[in-house]
């Protein structure tokens, strides 16, 4: 009897419910919630919230406290796309319990390239530096710094720039801002401004015009407790050198030469190994592919930081796949020992070897789909795309995602 | 509400059992309801996470090295109805999220470690800052080989949770009722026992009071029917043995007072004096000769309530049945002359030794052939049989007299039980015959057809001795 009864309250309507719709989307907390539904009453119809496309911190809405009062303030920007200004920012503010929006202001362009917020000016109180563009990435784009005093918002800085850096590179824990800026062929230069009832510029470095772009900026320690800028430059077809530029004595300077940081493709600049300090990227021809041709040759990635002088330290190697499936980090007894066997073919399969013994310390090959099936027990997956599986086998039992740092 | 009793058992124990196996089956229910709208919202996020993972393995190319460009579009593509999504790094923190909010802390939940060690993860937990309950899906994403992103997937379990609940209380509703329904059942059920209890206690209590004409009505069923005629029947027996005390009392009176009648009459007479001396003699003879029966009637009925208080002694002695039997024989040949009827002793001619209180023995065949002769007709003969078995003996008294009716036969060693109370005597013989047989370990049986005859089979024990003489003669 029981049985049927709970059977009968099973197949009645009210269970069959899909249990998919009565997922709901968390709520926020309440504050955060709060500031969403006064956002969205007070977005012009049509109008999307919008982020930032370039930028370390990929979130929308930000609160914090603008002008030092100690009430926590909302910046969000959005777009209009009917509007001959596309792109408005609209300042909300803490009032009791609920939020009230204090002003909107207009921006430039039509893409919202950057959105930071952070005391360029020194005062205290936090600005909100935001780079706009026009959508094309030949022209310069437009870096404005806006101050916001508690009722109005002003703008202090309008700089046209390339890519500019948020950093204390002069180290007088006062954070200046560094623009580059290129126009092909004509002029290049890094500019850093700082502060001072109103922006001055500290010093400018000129640069080689004549490359493509600098296709990767970044900033923070280049060496132990030296803040310094990384300029990855593509120059030619595919090739690249690495700016580092630092500050000495209020001066800028590019510590090394261009011949030193020079790569026949480009390679990207960053804290590979997260140890605070950033590296630069070296290609390496492996051993015994001296005289093959360009393209054939499966470079080693090599990545050094800057020994504070003039020269590099090795810190780490890497091979990559120049097309960008897949690489993998050399585990330390590799480093400057391993190569690539010459019968190897970096679209197909890859053996690599220590030179000195011959001996194979690993294996990447492609199968196509039908043949992974077969193999898979053998190889771990690397990558995959829609017609190939990228396999990869160790004789030392290294598993791939654990030699990162 | 019941009173306490049979009836509040019946009905508790009802209640119990059904309760308990309510509650296992709605707890289990529950659990696997739970489990199920649990279950299928971890398979959508986690196929969902699978499919879209697949997707963007096979067919999004990562043109860029820097991941803040390419996590918005990952967002896009991960992004699913009804839930928040967040990518996380390897180490926990949040990279980007579908708020639109920043990321504010680095996320620690069981999920993540198991996406970290490459499997889908689940966690269900209340959320940090709202209290929400929700379940979280990570899982992993290694893109480029060495890189991995946990996709996470957040959404609330409240109105699951509130539709679980809801569920519960219906079940638990419908457990409740079904608790009542049993319990009306239970009470009728009790009713339909505890009711013929009663009416069957009622009807033994005005059988107690001395009521004896009350008898428990209706049908009943099963135990309840046993005991209403066992109730019967034992009112019954009462009566009837009422019965048969009444008539023993109204014959003893009357065989008391027939001979004291007679010792009362012939003794005033006697008192007058002015009687010849053999006029006196012969009353004389009379008064002797009825309190001869007037003593043999009450040694009856001592020996009777002797018996029955078990205070009868034997006087165990080495005794020859064979002699005893003869003995017998010459003690009624006086009353078998006279309706001419020949006693005859047949069988073994030897000795056959029983122990046995010798006088206790003979009490028992003068009894039963006294019996014998007294329901046989004239001219007709009345036989003993003596036969010797191994361990026993048997005497088999066989007359050819009136015999005793089927009904009659079963009764007859009954005490107080007489075929015709008129006849006289107390109906204690028989009775008494057959518990001094099995005094001494004996068997008494009797078989009768009326109007052919009666035969009364005793067996009685040999002697241990005897048994090894036998026993010696053979060898």
């Amino acid at each position: 009897m029981l049985g049927c009864v709970i059977l009968l309250m099973i197949s009645g309507c009210e269970l069959t419910m899909d249990p998919k719709s009565l997922m709901k989307t968390p709520e926020l907390s309440v504050d955060r919630e709060n500031i969403k539904s006064v956002i969205t009453a007070q977005l012009p119809e049509g109008s999307t919230i919008i982020r930032p496309r370039d930028a370390t911190n990929t979130s929308s809405i930000r609160i914090t406290d603008l002008n030092h009062d100690g009430i926590n303030e909302t910046v969000v920007f959005y777009e209009t796309p009917d509007d001959t200004v596309r792109i408005h920012g609209m300042i909300l503010e803490k009032k009791g319990n609920t939020w009230m929006k204090q002003l909107t202001f207009d921006g430039e362009g039509i893409v919202l390239e950057s959105f930071e917020l952070k005391d360029v000016t020194n005062d205290g109180k936090i600005d909100i530096v935001a780079g706009y563009s026009s959508g094309d990435d030949e022209l310069q784009k437009g870096l404005v710094v806006y101050t916001y005093n508690g009722k109005t918002l002003d703008k202090e800085l309008e700089l046209p720039y390339t890519k500019f850096v948020l950093d204390d590179l002069n180290g007088d824990k006062i954070n200046d801002i560094s623009v580059i800026s290129l126009k092909r062929n004509e002029y290049a230069s890094v500019t850093v401004y700082q502060y001072d009832s109103g922006f001055k510029e500290l010093d400018k470095l000129q640069l080689d015009p004549y490359v493509n772009e600098f296709y990767n900026v970044v900033s923070g320690n280049v060496a132990k407790n030296r803040k310094g800028l990384i300029l990855d430059t593509s120059v030619g077809t595919h090739s690249a050198y690495s700016h580092v530029i630092v500050m000495e004595n209020q001066k800028l300077i590019d510590v090394l030469p261009q011949d030193q940081t020079f790569k026949d493709y480009q390679t990207y600049s960053g804290d590979v190994n997260g140890d605070g300090i950033l590296e630069l990227g070296l290609l390496e021809t492996p051993k015994g592919w001296e005289y093959v041709s360009f393209d054939e040759i499966p470079w080693l990635f090599s990545y050094y930081q800057w020994d504070g002088e003039s020269g590099l330290k090795f810190v780490m190697q890497q091979y990559r796949d120049l097309k960008g499936r897949f690489y993998f980090n050399f585990p330390k007894e590799w480093y400057n020992k391993v190569t690539v066997d010459p019968k190897s073919n970096k679209d197909q399969y890859l053996k690599f070897v220590i030179y000195d013994t011959g001996e194979t310390v690993a294996e990447i090959q492609f199968f196509s789909l039908s043949q992974w099936e077969r193999v898979k027990s053998n190889w771990e997956m690397i990558a995959r795309d829609n017609d190939k599986v990228i396999g990869f086998r160790s004789s030392k039992e290294l598993k791939l995602g654990t030699t990162d740092k | 509400m019941i009173k306490k009793g049979i009836g509040r058992l019946i009905v508790l124990h009802y209640f119990f059992v059904i309760f308990l196996a309510l509650l296992l089956v709605e707890v289990i229910f529950i659990f696997a309801i739970r489990a199920y709208y649990y279950d299928s919202i971890f398979n959508h996020l986690s196929n969902h996470a699978a499919l879209t993972s697949s997707y963007f393995q096979k067919f999004v190319n990562l043109d860029s090295e820097e991941e803040y460009t390419y996590l918005p579009e990952m967002l896009k593509l991960f992004s699913l109805d009804n839930t928040e999504l967040q990518i996380i790094d390897k180490d926990g923190k949040v990279l980007i999220n579908s708020t639109g909010f920043e990321n504010d802390r680095t996320i620690q939940t069981s999920d993540i470690t198991q996406a970290l060690a490459g499997n889908v993860g689940r966690w269900i937990g209340r959320q940090p800052g709202t209290g929400e309950q929700v379940m979280a899906v990570s899982s992993p994403l290694q893109i480029r080989g060495e890189k991995l992103y946990i996709i996470r997937y957040i959404t609330s379990l409240e109105t699951l949770n509130e539709k679980l609940l809801n569920i519960t209380f219906l079940a638990v509703g419908i457990g409740a009722a079904v608790l009542a329904v049993v319990l009306m059942f239970s009470i009728g059920l009790a009713n339909s026992i505890v009711k013929p209890i009663k009416n069957i206690t009622a009807v033994s209590a005005q059988m107690a009071q001395g009521n004896l004409d009350v008898r428990v009505k209706g049908e009943y069923r099963h135990e309840l029917q046993e005991l209403a005629s066992t109730l019967n029947f034992m009112a019954d027996q009462i009566v009837h043995s009422n019965q048969i005390k009444d008539d023993f009392i109204s014959s003893i009176s009357h065989e008391l007072r027939t001979p004291l009648t007679g010792i009362k009459g012939w003794s005033e007479t006697l008192s007058s004096g002015s009687f010849d001396p053999e006029e006196t003699k012969m009353g004389m003879q009379i008064i002797t000769k009825e309190a001869d029966r007037l003593i043999g009637l009450v040694e009856e009925i001592l020996d009777f309530s002797k018996l029955q208080q078990n205070e009868m002694k034997l006087v165990i002695s080495r005794v020859n049945l064979r002699e005893l039997l003869q003995e017998t024989i010459l003690n009624v040949w006086t009353k078998a002359e006279q309706k001419h009827i020949k006693v005859k002793l047949t069988g073994e001619e030897e000795p056959v030794w029983i122990n046995a209180d010798p006088n206790r023995m003979k009490q028992v065949f003068l009894n039963i052939v006294d019996n014998a002769i007294k329901f046989s007709h004239e001219n007709c003969w009345v036989n003993l049989n003596l036969k010797k078995y191994d361990h026993v003996v048997e005497v088999a008294v066989q007359d050819t007299g009136i015999g005793i009716s089927e009904e009659h036969l079963m009764r007859v060693k009954d005490r107080f039980f007489q075929v015709n109370p008129l006849n006289g005597g107390t109906g204690l013989g028989l009775a008494i015959t057959q518990q001094l047989v099995e005094l001494h370990g004996g068997h008494m049986d009797i078989e009768s057809q009326l109007g052919v005859g009666t035969t009364v089979t005793v067996i009685l024990p040999l002697s241990k001795d005897d048994v090894t003489e036998t026993n010696q003669d053979k060898i």
